[in-house]
């Protein structure tokens, strides 16, 4: 090899730092809490030919398979005369988009007149027009799920900053002032990647850079190859199921197929026999459903630690089969397409459970849930509260899974009740924490779920929803327990109103609504967890004493002082 | 109560540093001349190297004034989860907000099997009182005192030494905390009590909780070192100040440790940073960017104009804790950092550490894998005769064998070239991490190295970033014991009071207001009244954001629009953009009250013996290079000494790369200087 390895290692270092570096500025610098408090959003450097080279450890889902949008917009588009004034700008699910709220910015970066790379950024919106403030829980058709944004070639002097298409977009939104700050962020996030990408053209030569960022893409592919040779040949199918498709709670599941055959360094990834799409939001486009795929077979690889770039894809061969929930038609509505792909990487790793026992874990709650209280002000004007909650993770052999966190696919983070509270007097949060006997137990525990406790405290008021598992639980696996399923409950002049995982709900003044979202399955036999575990989770009340008594099997004496061991929890730093 | 903030010039004071390996002094006498000490660290009873060093210093401590003590007793409670036994009461509702967190995952974020570090508490000490406050401060839920107390005795009943209290929205309303911590001082006077409006009164309640959780937890353990470490001195008929340094850059007395433990955790970074501004100042240095690399990571800061930039959270294994801290970017990247080729082929170094024991490889001390000190052996650059004054040797030969591997041919020199590249790439982002992302141009600036290892690197991690100054001060790898001997005494405190920017932000009353908060704090820390100096600090952002970005003023009234102009100067040079049709709102105040020291100390000139360089064999980006060797010692006041060179003293080597220049300054410390 005639490059200079260590030159390579250290360009490839410095492209992966001026992604994070985007995030970071991307998150400081935005307006909605979904983005500045719960983390939505996405950073990327692209090259000319528009490979994703380098990306922050930010969303999964919205940058694992970013590339397709960009090849979307290069198929549309010409893009021969983009100048330095130009950017890209597109949210359509049916040119390698995700749902529509998420809007994706790309910006070209050039030195000396000449095109080096793309720096692109995804952010979630908190509002993108459509048939309801938060989410339309009825549409049946992409478009009321808000405006389409099918990739455009947009000039920033001409067209943004009041220009005539950022008018166009943001008149169609009810939150335009929020809208266009987040566009700032991500105009200015990308404005940093691209700075650093010319510095480093400067400083060693574009070709160089060039060659730096093919070599980038060959590297994380090795180390993808040398993951997936360390799996055994074979072949495997799992499955995995949604509630139903949330028009008909009671109605049928919708199965995902999943056919993984593993044949020396490569990997194929077959959905065939999954179910035929849906007429409501949870179908998956087919960027979310191949970012899936690819996370479901990294996420269990002993390297987890690899920098992700479309280099990790090339060993991979996937097939979503067109007109299924993994793949619809244009057209079908999506905006819940999380849940199709996280039952997409719940099926893979059904699969492979028999492939690489202990290291698979059982289910998780892996399910987006889009919980909505949108408040119609008197004075005018709407504010809308937005959580993006996660529940318990799946245990594994050896691991004692996380609390109550965001799904692997996504990775938002929880909003502070203090901040809530400040920006939505229609609400008061009147409780928030772990749910007492929720996970999965097992020699291993699952995580326990979430709930958050709201009191409201205006007429006008109106929750929408969007989730899974309130009727198929977490499983467990290796003899593990299930997890506890989610629940959403309003209660009202003393009576207690049960809702479905699909919900518009009017609310009013006084009403208390509950959201419990499930535990993580277990891993192994609960009675052969160890003893003085199950004794802590006992005394911090992580579980009661029937559970540890009948579940467990531990010798609970009927009227137990807890122990006073005072010293801090935690996996692997046990010291009584 | 002692008074301090001068200390008195002309008499005896120390500096002492407690570091992972040794235990460092630096002593001035009342000429202002300076005595070094150094012994190995005694992890198991800290205290007792401390004063150890200081009874083989040989100074009589009754004739000293004051010592100024650096320690990371306080980190290591926290990172090892050996704190004290600590509780903490909430509000009715929220017991699981330090248990839940933010739900962030921080790194891998692909990983099914992905592990959070522990909370400071774990969930059996977590206990609800019935009380609400609202986000404008009014009582929804009044407190149950009485209620509160049956909690309180459960807690006492478990043989609680601290109490943490942190109750939604306490920081706009404090009144219920207030009332829980007189009642528990009242009731249980032996208890430690940690309330989140007096530890860290800002919104978002993880953080916050956190922060006074840290602080509870770790307390009763400063508080019992610091008894220690003073019962000893005084049993040596010290009769001095005692005083202990913070994240901040400035020392606090130690009296006050336990209450504030929280503001040490950054104590030996933080006090090298204020060692570096001394030294540039008596140089005539006013932008600077700190390179302190030591024995497992490399900690950087910028200054302009010999203010270092302040952050106002730290994260420790994973935590957020709310306090005022020298704002550093830290790689794992340090002299026993190791070496290893990753799954995809390509090399990487740290963030695992061959640490003290065993080391590098060339210690001869059981080290097996290749660190960054065996390819600086290899390369020439350290000396395995002069390593630590020569009371070590280095054995090459062994280096040579661990890193051979690492080269795809099984060439060592070529091995260590890469590695010691790569240190230097990693080094140099750590650099724009703290400049060229936050808008400032480095090229200005002078790169100021210690550390043991700073030194050798600076000039190549110069090099990189197009600086074209590197200030070497006086015994670089006594730099956290020298800032500990200068250090002044600095007070932060913040409060949250959320509105929109108006005329009223910053105007008399207000100042006032904040003035008296000084004065409070000055007469609780025995700051003398007219000894020091008050700044005046809004965190702002514009409606809607999250985050917030912080103005300093002197401290006299501002109009609405000053403070807008100020506040989006800022925005503009942190964010890249200003936008004037938003509405700008203040989230915090921010008070710090400055002590200076007035210490008058002048370090010893090199002998300059003039001794002929030895010429030896080095490698340096990839070039075989025959470079002089001296000891830092023979180069006199006013000497050069063109690159490529080597200096070597006992704590530190300076290597001078080709196309630089080093001179021995009027102050004895040297500068080296690329021509171009």
């Amino acid at each position: 090899m005639n490059t200079d390895r260590t030159l390579m290692v250290i360009l490839a270092r410095a492209l992966q730092a001026a992604t994070d570096e985007m995030a970071a500025n991307l998150i400081r610098s935005a307006f909605s809490a979904v983005v500045r408090e719960a983390r939505d959003c996405s950073t990327a450097l692209l090259d000319s030919q528009g490979n994703v080279v380098a990306q922050a450890d930010m969303i999964p889902m919205q940058t694992a398979a970013l590339s397709a949008s960009f090849a979307a917009a290069a198929e549309q588009l010409d893009l021969a005369g983009v100048g330095p004034r130009s950017f890209v700008l597109t949210n359509d699910p049916y040119s390698g988009g995700q749902h529509l709220n998420d809007i994706i910015l790309f910006t070209p970066i050039f030195h000396d007149g000449e095109l080096l790379g793309w720096s692109g950024s995804t952010a979630h919106h908190l509002d993108i027009g459509g048939g309801s403030a938060g989410v339309n829980t009825a549409a049946h058709e992409l478009i009321q799920e808000g405006i389409v944004i099918p990739p455009l070639l947009l000039d920033i002097d001409r067209d943004w900053h009041g220009g005539m298409i950022e008018r166009l977009i943001f008149a169609n939104i009810r939150t335009p002032e929020i809208g266009m700050g987040d566009m700032d962020a991500q105009f200015a996030a990308n404005d940093v990647g691209a700075r650093r990408v010319r510095e480093l053209a400067e400083r060693y030569g574009p070709d160089t850079l060039r060659t730096a960022m093919r070599e980038t893409l060959d590297y994380s592919e090795r180390r993808m190859r040398a993951a997936i040779a360390r799996i055994p040949d074979g072949s495997w199918a799992g499955e995995a199921f949604l509630d139903s498709d949330g028009r008909e709670p009671t109605g049928r599941p919708i199965r995902i197929a999943a056919n993984v055959t593993i044949s020396g360094n490569e990997a194929t990834l077959d959905f065939t026999g999954t179910d035929p799409q849906v007429r409501t939001m949870f179908n998956s486009p087919l960027a979310s459903s191949t970012a899936g795929a690819v996370t479901a077979l990294r996420s269990i690889l002993g390297d987890t630690e690899m920098p992700a770039n479309d280099g990790c894809n090339r060993p991979l061969t996937m097939i979503f089969p067109e007109g299924s929930v993994l793949n619809p038609r244009p057209g079908a509505p999506v905006r819940a397409r999380a849940t199709a792909c996280c039952r997409a990487l719940d099926a893979v790793h059904d699969a492979l459970a028999e492939a690489l026992p202990g290291r698979v874990p059982g289910e998780g709650a892996n399910s987006t849930t889009g919980f909505f209280l949108a408040h119609n002000r008197p004075e005018g004007g709407i504010a809308i509260h937005l959580d993006v909650l996660g529940g318990g993770w799946g245990a594994a052999s050896g691991y004692d899974a996380i609390h109550a966190t965001d799904h692997v696919l996504s990775s938002c983070r929880l909003t502070p009740s203090e901040a809530i509270e400040q920006l939505n007097p229609h609400v008061r949060i009147e409780g928030f924490g772990l749910i007492r006997d929720s996970w999965g137990e097992g020699q291993f525990n699952g995580g326990q779920g979430i709930f958050r406790r709201f009191r409201i405290l205006r007429n006008d008021v109106t929750l929408s929803l969007y989730s899974d598992r309130f009727r198929l639980a977490p499983r467990g696996r290796a003899g593990g327990r299930d997890g506890v399923s989610a629940r959403l409950t309003v209660e009202r002049d003393g009576e207690l109103i049960e809702l479905g995982a699909t919900s518009t709900f009017p609310l009013k003044a006084g009403d208390l609504v509950e959201i419990r979202l499930p535990g993580g399955g277990g891993w192994g036999p609960p009675a052969e967890r160890d003893r003085e575990a199950v004794r802590r989770d006992l005394d911090d009340g992580f579980i009661s004493p029937e559970t540890a008594r009948d579940v467990y099997r531990l010798d609970v004496p009927e009227h137990a002082a807890p122990a006073e061991a005072i010293s801090p929890m935690g996996q692997g730093r046990i010291d009584v | 109560m002692k008074h301090f903030g001068g200390g008195g010039s002309g008499a005896n004071r120390i500096g002492v540093e407690i570091g992972g390996t040794f235990t460092d002094l630096v002593w001035s006498g009342p000429d202002g001349r300076l005595h070094t000490g150094k012994t190995p660290s005694t992890p198991d009873a800290l205290h007792e190297a401390v004063l150890t060093v200081i009874s083989e210093a040989g100074m009589p401590l009754g004739d000293v004034a004051g010592i100024t003590h650096g320690s990371t007793v306080a980190t290591n409670a926290l990172i090892m989860r050996k704190g004290a036994s600590a509780g903490l009461l909430t509000t009715d509702g929220f017991r699981d907000v330090v248990i839940v967190g933010r739900g962030d995952r921080d790194h891998g974020v692909y990983d099914m099997q992905y592990r959070r570090p522990a909370p400071p508490i774990r969930r059996g000490m977590i206990r609800e009182v019935p009380e609400r406050i609202g986000p404008d401060g009014e009582i929804i839920v009044p407190l149950d005192l009485e209620a509160a107390w049956r909690e309180v005795e459960a807690f006492l009943s478990q043989g609680v030494e601290g109490i943490a209290i942190s109750l939604i929205h306490a920081y706009r309303n404090p009144v219920h905390e207030r009332a829980l911590a007189d009642m528990i001082r009242q009731r249980a006077p032996h208890v430690a009590v940690s309330a989140s409006h007096e530890v860290s009164p800002e919104f978002r309640e993880y953080e916050r909780s956190v922060t006074t959780v840290v602080n509870a937890f770790v307390g009763p353990v400063v508080e019992s070192y610091v008894h220690l470490l003073d019962a000893g001195l005084r049993d040596d008929a010290y009769n001095g100040l005692l005083k202990i340094m913070q994240s901040n850059g400035g020392a606090m007395p130690a009296d006050a440790a336990g209450a504030n433990a929280v503001r040490m955790l950054l104590s030996g970074p933080a006090a090298g940073v204020r060692a570096a501004m001394w030294f540039a100042e008596r140089n005539g240095i006013k932008d600077v960017i700190t390179l302190d690399m030591g024995g497992t990571s490399t900690d950087v800061a910028i200054a302009q104009g010999l203010v270092p930039s302040m952050v106002p959270e730290l994260k420790i294994d994973g935590l957020p804790v709310r306090t005022a801290s020298v704002d550093m970017a830290t790689i794992g990247a340090g002299g026993g950092s190791i070496a290893t080729i990753d799954p995809g082929g390509f090399l990487a170094v740290g963030p695992e550490s061959a640490g003290a024991v065993p080391g590098p490889v060339c210690y001869g001390r059981g080290g097996t894998r290749p660190t960054v000190t065996d390819a600086q052996v290899i390369a020439g650059l350290l000396r395995p005769q002069q390593f630590f004054g020569g009371r070590m040797e280095l054995s090459g030969s062994a280096a040579k064998a661990a890193l051979a591997p690492l080269d795809s041919g099984g060439d060592a020199t070529r091995a260590a070239d890469a590695v010691l590249r790569l240190v230097n790439s990693n080094m140099a982002a750590a650099v724009r991490l703290v400049s060229t992302g936050r808008g400032i141009d480095p090229r200005d600036f002078t790169l100021v190295a210690y550390g043991g290892g700073g030194p050798l690197h600076a000039a190549m991690v110069a090099g990189e970033l197009g600086i074209t100054r590197v200030l070497v001060p006086w015994s670089p790898g006594l730099a956290s014991a020298f800032g500990l001997l200068i250090a002044d005494t600095l007070i932060d405190a913040a409060q949250s009071d959320l509105h929109g920017l108006n005329d009223t932000s910053l105007d008399a009353a207000r100042c006032n207001d904040l003035r008296a908060r000084c004065h409070e704090l000055a007469r609780t820390y025995g700051l003398e009244e007219g000894g020091y100096g008050i700044e005046i600090g809004l965190d702002m952002r514009y409606v809607g954001q999250a985050f917030e970005l912080t103005v300093w003023t002197e401290g006299r009234a501002r109009a609405k629009e000053e403070l807008r102009r100020l506040f989006e100067d800022e925005h503009r040079a942190s964010y890249g953009y200003a936008r004037a049709r938003l509405d700008v709102e203040v989230v915090s105040y921010r008070i710090r009250l400055t002590a200076s020291s007035d210490a008058r100390i002048s370090t010893p000139l090199p002998a300059g013996k003039g001794n002929v360089p030895e010429e030896v064999p080095i490698s340096i980006a990839g070039a075989d290079l025959v470079a002089k060797a001296l000891a830092r010692n023979d180069l006199a006041v006013g000497g050069k000494v063109s690159g490529p060179a080597i200096l070597s003293e006992p704590t530190s080597t300076t290597v001078v790369p080709p196309e630089w220049e080093a001179e021995c300054l009027t102050t004895g410390d040297l500068i080296l200087r690329r021509f171009s």
